[in-house]
């Protein structure tokens, strides 16, 4: 092993495994020391900030709540409206089409003011979790509807042909041989979205839905300790979304060794 | 078997596939359908088939003519079997569920998996069955197509080039399996570019070419003495090496 090699990973000089954790070592002790210089002059006020432990978790609580109730209606959404962009009859087309470019094409930050200030509100509709999860699942519906359409594209017009030509009904062949395809083909990308719907759900901090972000702004406000409430809420999103990007990184190896 | 297609047209986009293809066959089981690339054989077959809607025409299978209508077309397909060039089995899905498929979702046959079994045994798949498409050669590939287009029992069997993606020993092997057809009177149209083949196992030649059915006859007699100059000239260019 020489010097060259601890920093350039080739195929033809592979890095060993125990240098890149060493190297990965060294780097966290790095930056360990980095934030403690800046930091360490700081004042810590971990002990009133405990004291709200409980604001903290149950915020965290409702984040987990209304990004899995999002991540159900949005799929929902998503999978109506991709079948609704292949539709032969052009109302429905459109209306699928126009929903997910002019989602796509808005910041979700400006869908919430504008969905929860202008339309929930004119409806008299003020319940700010149930408006946000909606307005989310809109949101990701929209990205879903592309990840599913890009699946179903996917499967080739020969494997419909074959469903047919067994005597499979259009519902059936969709059923038996394009989902299972399609989806297998969209699983990594729909993991990533599905991530995004986590990280997304601060978003509805700023309507007053007393989910996790919601609840360490509280906290600061409160306390006024900013590392000491940010930096459980980092932690707190990233438990939750590094098992799903790693249960995507395990779908994808799979699916490798599947075709 | 009698099939008789008449004055069917065909076109794809600027293309014309077939354009007039007139003719009558009467074969006791199996009908080759021959000739040049892009002469409009494997369209033929899958009007036929009942994959393909013709723009002009008739054709009468078996006594019964066609009607090109997808309600209808999706009868006729419940009768036939069909093989592709590309196998076209599902990916998904084992050699096992792939012929199964047919039987428990559409034909709703009771002793499925036994029919699917015997199906794949037959054709030598028996220690296969539970293999994905991915993991058999493409010789076997083409036998579990073969399997799954034959356990529904059908009336009529099509193959489209059914060995024109694999390599001539896979080929043997699956001529083979599609030889040994003949003795079950399994009634079967195909098309294939293996003039050997058609000239032992088929009873009955179609010439395809330029759209249009050139020639119809037993194969003896068009392997010994074709009528026409286009079909001479064919025999000639493909049997030059």
């Amino acid at each position: 092993m020489n010097a060259r090699q601890l920093f350039f990973d080739t195929p033809r000089s592979p890095t060993p495994a125990w240098a890149k954790w060493v190297l990965g070592l060294i780097g966290a002790l790095l930056f360990a020391a980095a934030c403690f210089a800046l930091l360490a002059g700081t004042t810590k006020n971990w002990e009133s900030v405990w004291g709200y432990r409980v604001v903290f978790w149950k915020g965290w609580l409702l984040t987990v709540q209304l990004s899995a109730v999002s991540l159900v209606l949005s799929s929902f959404l998503g999978v109506v409206a991709a079948l609704a962009r292949r539709s032969t009859f052009l109302p429905l087309r459109g209306f699928a089409t126009a929903y997910v470019e002019i989602v796509r094409g808005t910041p979700l930050l400006v869908l919430l003011y504008f969905l929860f200030y202008v339309v929930a509100n004119a409806a008299g509709w003020n319940d700010r979790v149930a408006v946000g999860v909606l307005v989310l699942s809109l949101f990701s519906g929209a990205y879903i509807a592309e990840i599913v359409r890009a699946g179903i594209s996917s499967v080739g017009e020969s494997q419909r042909e074959s469903a047919r030509a067994i005597g499979l009904t259009t519902a059936q062949a969709y059923r038996y041989v394009v989902f299972p395809q399609a989806l297998r083909n969209s699983l990594p990308p729909l993991a990533g979205q599905f991530a995004s719907i986590i990280k997304d759900s601060s978003l509805l901090s700023v309507v007053g839905a007393a989910e996790l972000t919601y609840s360490a702004q509280q906290i600061n406000s409160a306390t006024f300790s900013t590392l000491e409430s940010f930096l459980p809420l980092a932690i707190g999103y990233l438990v939750l979304t590094i098992p799903v990007s790693l249960a995507a990184r395990r779908m994808e190896k799979h699916l490798v060794f599947e075709t | 078997m009698k099939l008789s297609c008449n004055q069917i047209r065909k076109t794809f986009g600027n293309h014309h596939a077939l354009n007039g293809a007139t003719f009558e066959a009467d074969f006791a089981h199996t009908l080759a359908l021959i000739g040049p690339s892009g002469g409009g054989k494997s369209t033929l077959l899958r009007i036929c088939a009942g994959l393909e809607i013709p723009e002009e025409g008739t054709v009468v299978l078996d006594g019964t003519q066609m009607i090109f209508e997808e309600k209808p077309m999706h009868r006729h397909r419940l009768r036939a079997g069909i093989v592709f060039q590309g196998f076209n089995l599902f990916p998904h899905l084992t050699a096992l569920e792939n012929v199964l498929l047919p039987l428990e979702k559409v034909h709703m046959v009771q002793d499925a998996r036994s029919r699917a079994n015997a199906a794949l045994e037959r054709f030598g798949l028996g220690a296969h069955s539970s293999k994905k498409p991915s993991q058999l050669s493409g010789g076997q590939r083409q036998r579990v197509a073969i399997a799954r287009a034959l356990a529904i029992e059908p009336d009529f069997l099509f193959m489209d080039e059914p060995t024109s993606a694999l390599d001539p020993e896979m080929t043997s092997e699956v001529l083979d399996a599609i030889a040994d057809l003949r003795d079950s009177k399994q009634p079967l149209i195909l098309v294939t570019h293996e003039m050997g083949f058609a000239r032992k196992a088929a009873d009955v030649v179609a010439f395809v070419a330029e759209g249009k059915v050139l020639e119809c006859g037993p194969s003896e007699d068009f392997f010994e003495a074709p009528r026409t100059a286009e079909a001479a000239r064919f025999l000639q260019r493909i049997l030059k090496y």
